[in-house]
């Protein structure tokens, strides 16, 4: 399947609600894994390992 | 852009916009494990030396068990010793106790027996009783027979004393006789014999008789030992041993011949001095003199 929006080779986003969902899909997942990110540093120290 | 992609960017913003506030929630209110896992720890070292003081409690506690264990095992023993002289004791006890039933046994029937024999000592005392009034009675009665007999024997008892008066004076003029005979008999050689014992004469003619004195020879015999004519005194060789007293007399004889009788006037064990008395010879050393011719 071929993207529709190819410009001069390079893929050009679609600006429409569908890339604003998107757009906002990304951000919440940013946020969460901000928070979360946030929550393990707090309680454990770190946030990858546990020790 | 193709319908696919519309329809994936729509489900995936959705899954998203529900996942995401589960995950942040979860994370939210997700318990602080390791907060957790330190208090744990902490717990489990107060719980660890907890559990070593626990052990040296335990160990205390088994060494005072162990004391204890041995000092009740001591007493364990002593008292199966207690046990077994309780025992010994509880046997002896229960013997006694059948042996002392028995008893009861025994007295009962000894208390049966005994009480019967009561009533019957009951009834004699009642009977004795009766028999001690009656008693009574015949000794007021002769109680007064022996008030009569003592006033009569206390007559006859003056009349006794009396009696016995008047023969006191006949036996003090018995022995004056008694004295004047004895000394009539000295005079020739003589004394009285003691009389034979009376027996109750039972015939009139036994009553009738009356015994005389009966009298005998003295038979002395001696020597002259001695002789003062000055003095008319004479000392012979027998004496009071041989039954010579004052008041004999003795007759001095040379041979066949009367010499002269003297008066004995002091007597000695073996000796005996007299003065002259009837005759007119004088003594000579070696004379006869004998109470009897």
């Amino acid at each position: 399947m071929v993207p529709a929006n190819i410009r001069g080779g390079k893929v050009i986003a679609a600006n429409n609600i569908f890339t604003v969902l998107a757009g906002a899909a990304l951000l919440v997942v940013l946020a969460t894994v901000a928070f979360v990110a946030y929550k393990c540093y707090v309680q454990y120290d770190t946030i990858f390992t546990v020790r | 852009m193709s319908t696919l992609t519309k329809i994936l960017v729509v489900l995936l913003t959705f899954s998203v916009i529900a996942l995401c506030p589960i995950v942040a929630v979860y994370v939210a209110t997700a318990d602080n494990y390791k907060q957790l896992d330190e208090t744990h720890k902490r717990a489990a070292a107060s719980e660890k030396s907890e559990k070593n003081e626990a052990k040296s409690q335990l160990s205390d506690y088994m060494t005072k068990s162990d004391t204890e264990k041995k000092s009740l095992n001591a007493q364990i023993s002593s008292l199966k010793q207690q046990m077994a002289s309780t025992e010994i004791e509880l046997k002896n006890a229960l013997r006694a106790k059948a042996d002392l039933e028995e008893r009861v046994k025994s007295w009962t029937a000894v208390v049966a027996d005994f009480t019967e024999t009561n009533d019957k000592q009951g009834t004699l005392l009642k009977n004795t009783l009766a028999e001690l009034d009656n008693s009574k009675t015949e000794q007021i009665r002769l109680k007064k027979e022996l008030d009569e007999t003592t006033a009569y024997l206390r007559e006859r008892l003056a009349i006794i004393s009396d009696i016995e008066r008047k023969s006191k004076e006949l036996i003090e003029q018995k022995t004056e006789l008694q004295k004047r005979l004895d000394n009539l008999l000295q005079g020739v050689g003589q004394k009285v014999v003691a009389p034979e014992p009376v027996i109750a004469a039972k015939s009139p003619v036994a009553k009738a008789f009356v015994p005389q004195p009966q009298v005998e020879e003295i038979g002395l015999v001696g020597l002259v030992s001695e002789v003062k004519a000055k003095d008319s005194m004479v000392a012979i060789n027998i004496g009071s041993v041989d039954g010579v007293h004052e008041g004999m007399k003795f007759h001095i004889i040379r041979g066949d011949e009367f010499i002269r009788d003297i008066l004995i006037i002091d007597v000695e064990e073996d000796e005996a001095l007299g003065v002259f008395d009837i005759g007119a010879g004088v003594p000579k050393v070696g004379d006869n003199a004998s109470t009897n011719f």
